[in-house]
């Protein structure tokens, strides 16, 4: 990307492999042209990239309820007390990396206790995906070239010049002394970096969401109180949703605190809901994690996930008990463990025993698939199987005989095989892949479900060794 | 030991069967089967290139069907003579002039109807109380025709199946057979079967879940393999080769049929063709017919009573008598430019360059399809 600075065409960004052959940010576009010669220019579009920025500032606002762009490539997401929606900071980070990938953007991700040391550490640790345990930013900071920053290019270059190649803050000695020559000049008090969330004034809010506010006149801090105001906020978010024909899937619920730092809480629901009572108890249930400072001057209420939801009509049947709605149950829970921690087991029409079984979310429309009926299947299935020695005749006889565990059974009966073939379309090694499974009785009546890696004629479909697989009940 | 394969699905079962009856048969030939039955489903499309590939192969090629009836019951039909294969033919028809493009609507009435001279076995799913319903009506209707297939699955309890349907079976008093429900002949086709399942579900490999095909080892076994399979039932085994025995019909016994052409009642088409010629040639030639000519007429009637074209040269000439009755203009059209032969100018108001030089005609398979064509065309050129 070719830009102009002045009156100088210079290059504004190069993809790696230009980095590669030696072009860097700030170079000359003839020096780079002449430097590879099948160069592909082509001209910047700032404004166009800001633009762009913002609207993946608001995707990001599907992970935490302050996300603000940070130009000219970065975004900073409050990522306090949202996390665990998505599965903990591990996670999420994973998530947002795997999504920006699959839109052909890569990223690089850092967690840490504040801005300026996540930036740091996007943007130079060895790390894609950075998170640092809180309290100890400065340990792993330590040794940061100074171009991580936030310093304009030009403080940097000097700073070279001075002779400082990496934060001279970390380095004892030498700290006050750049300190003075650096901040007056060259930091504005917004930029110092200490500051969490100090720049929610620009965070970008999601177009057409459903938000109710209240200012406060004197500021609350007590608990009741904030839990009465959050009352008043849900019964006038309920209202305005369902002018809209809208649930909420999710709510953010904004604290503007006195100091100019905002505290957000977050809660999820599986279904789509306007129900007061049910989204008061949830995001009653996280006022205690609030944490209100000098005082809380605003209360923000977004339901920044909704979908449609229309009025139903209920089926009163005189004969039979409604069925339980256990969708509260299910919020209530997951907002409290986890979300990924509330699930349920449903069938998936595999024929591979582990893959027969899948999570899905708790409030999931049961599926369609199911198990062939009649197909007896174990009560338990071992994970892994468990080989056993075992003593058989090929190519298809159930064993005489197997150990497992050390104990030594003898086979009374049988039945099988049953031949399962792998799934080819999944990897490559089941291509050929078979396991022939048996149900077998024990002389105490016990019964097992036994495979043998392969069909016993073919050396390609598996290893030939046998192995458990469930008990049956 | 003589196995004969009773269900083979070829690919003219669209996006069921896997393998082309070519690879079938030279597969069955080089793992020592006796002969192939070929049943597709609702179709009996793939019995001629079957029957190519067993020529070549110089296996026995059984003519089979697999009717899957609308109330459920799937059953395989073999016709024992060409009359039985007729019927076959024509219960297809009414089929599949019932259900539309792709489709054949059948009742267990229509088979009964059409299954004189058809052995019927039984492709049974579970040994339950619809699969005894379904065991005394074929029973019932095809009595020493009917059997009952035993096919193992490779699934949970598939000798316990097996045990009961052969019990089943021996309490109807109907014998029964084993089959392999072959859909592809060898096990590597199986990727390839899964994939026209997908097609056929309109699906991807990811989504089709249980819709693919369930039960495993669709591939040709040899004879001992199969033998080993059902040590329980040896019996089935060779009644493989019972029921080859008893199903005589082969496709060499149908010929190309032209319809009947009679125009001078008494007479047979060879003797009215020679009358019409004879008469002609007084209107052609008033002044006496030349040696030459009588004896080229003489050769053309000689080919033509040899192999027996007489009707089709009658129903040209029906067709150029009503063109030129309507002052219709007709030009033979269709052949390869011929010299005239004789007896066309020799036929009451001479026909045309329609008819081709007999001496041309030389292999009959050629000619066979000859004037086919040509009174296709001729009838078009009398339509206008």
């Amino acid at each position: 990307m070719v830009g102009r600075e002045g009156n100088r065409n210079v290059v504004t960004a190069a993809d790696l492999s230009a980095r590669s052959l030696g072009i860097r940010i700030g170079m000359a576009a003839t020096q780079a042209q002449a430097l590879v010669a099948e160069l592909v220019v082509q001209e910047a579009d700032p404004d166009g990239d800001s633009a762009s920025l913002d609207r993946l500032a608001v995707w990001a606002l599907r992970y935490s309820p302050v996300a603000a762009a940070d130009p000219p490539d970065g975004l900073v997401l409050d990522t306090t007390g949202a996390d665990h929606l998505h599965g903990g900071e591990e996670a999420m980070l994973a998530d947002i990396a795997g999504r920006l990938a699959a839109a052909g953007v890569r990223a690089r991700l850092a967690i840490s206790d504040t801005w300026g040391a996540s930036y740091a550490l996007a943007r130079v640790s060895a790390d894609e995906r950075a998170i640092v345990p809180a309290g100890r930013t400065a340990e792993l900071l330590a040794g940061a070239p100074i171009s991580a920053l936030r310093l304009d290019p030009d403080t940097v270059a000097d700073l070279h010049k001075l002779g400082f190649d990496t934060d001279p803050r970390s380095r004892g000695g030498l700290a006050s002394a750049v300190d003075v020559a650096v901040r007056p000049a060259r930091l504005p008090p917004a930029r110092s970096g200490v500051r969490q969330g100090g720049r929610t004034d620009r965070a970008v809010r999601p177009p057409d969401v459903v938000e109710v506010r209240r200012v406060f006149a004197e500021p609350i801090a007590a608990p009741e109180t904030i839990h009465r105001y959050l009352g008043k906020l849900v019964v006038l978010l309920c209202a305005a949703l369902e002018e809209g024909g809208l649930g909420a899937r999710r709510l953010d619920l904004l604290f503007g605190r006195v100091d100019d730092r905002v505290w957000a809480v977050r809660v999820g629901t599986s279904t789509a809901t306007r129900d007061v009572k049910r989204l008061t108890r949830l995001l009653g249930d996280k006022i205690e994690t609030v944490e209100p400072g000098f005082g809380i001057e605003t209360m923000r209420l977004a339901a920044t996930l909704a979908e449609p939801l229309h009025p139903k009509q209920t089926i009163s049947s005189l004969t039979e008990e409604p069925e339980a709605d256990v969708a509260g149950l299910i919020d209530v829970l997951a907002n409290r463990v986890g979300e990924d921690r509330v699930y349920r087991y449903a069938a998936v029409a595999s024929d591979v025993p582990e893959r027969a079984v899948a999570r899905v979310a708790a409030a999931a429309l049961a599926s369609d698939d199911e198990w062939p009926a009649g197909w007896p299947r174990p009560a338990r299935l071992l994970q892994p199987p468990e080989a056993i020695e075992t003593l058989a005749l090929l190519p298809d006889h159930p064993p005489v005989s197997f150990t497992w565990r050390g104990i030594r059974r003898r086979v009374k009966r049988a039945d099988g095989p049953e031949r399962v073939f792998g799934e080819w379309w999944k990897a490559a090694p089941e291509l050929v892949a078979v396991r022939d499974y048996f149900r077998v009785e024990d002389d105490a009546g016990e019964r097992f479900w036994i495979f043998r890696a392969g069909d016993g004629e073919n050396a390609a479909t598996g290893s030939q060794r046998w192995y458990l697989h469930g008990i049956f009940a | 030991m003589s196995y004969f394969e009773l269900q083979c699905t070829s690919h003219f079962s669209f996006l069921r069967g896997a393998s082309s009856c070519e690879e079938l048969f030279a597969h069955a030939a080089t793992i020592g089967i006796a002969g192939l039955a070929i049943v597709d489903r609702n179709s009996l499309a793939g019995i001629v290139r079957a029957h190519e590939a067993a020529k070549v192969t110089g296996i026995r090629m059984i003519v089979g069907c697999r009717l899957d009836l609308v109330d459920g019951m799937s059953m395989l039909v073999y016709p024992t003579d060409r009359a039985a294969y007729a019927r076959l033919c024509r219960l297809l028809s009414v089929g599949k002039k019932r259900g539309g493009k792709a489709k054949c609507v059948l009742e267990w009435l229509d088979v009964l109807e059409y299954g004189e001279g058809l052995i019927a076995v039984l492709v049974p799913d579970e040994a339950d109380e619809i699969c005894a319903l379904r065991l005394k009506r074929l029973a019932d209707g095809f009595g020493d025709r009917a059997y009952m297939a035993l096919t193992l699955r490779r699934r949970p309890n598939d000798q316990l199946r097996i045990h009961d349907l052969s019990n089943m079976a021996a309490r109807f008093r109907v014998p029964t057979v084993a089959t392999n429900d072959v859909l592809f002949h060898e096990p590597h086709r199986r990727i390839l079967q899964d994939v026209v399942t997908c097609i056929r579900n309109r699906t991807t490999i990811d989504d089709v879940g249980f819709r693919r095909e369930r039960h495993a080892d669709r591939y040709l076994k040899p004879p001992e393999e199969m033998g080993r399979l059902f040590p329980r039932n040896p019996e089935a085994v060779a009644r493989t080769t019972e029921i080859a025995a008893r199903c005589t019909f082969s496709i060499d016994e149908l010929a190309y049929q032209y319809p009947e052409e009679r125009t001078m009642p008494g007479l047979t088409p060879q003797q009215a063709l020679e009358k019409l010629t004879w008469g002609g040639v007084k209107d052609r030639y008033p002044e006496g017919l030349p040696d030459e000519v009588k004896e080229k007429l003489d050769h053309e009637l000689a080919l033509i009573e040899r192999l027996g074209y007489a009707p089709y040269f009658l129903t040209v000439n029906s067709i150029v008598r009503f063109a030129r009755s309507r002052e219709i203009l007709c030009q033979g059209r269709g052949l390869p430019p011929t010299p005239r032969s004789a007896m066309s100018s020799a036929l009451p108001r001479s026909i045309p360059s329609a008819t081709t030089s007999c001496s041309s005609a030389s292999s009959p398979r050629n000619a066979a399809s000859r004037p086919t064509s040509t009174s296709t065309s001729s009838t078009n050129a009398g339509k206008r």
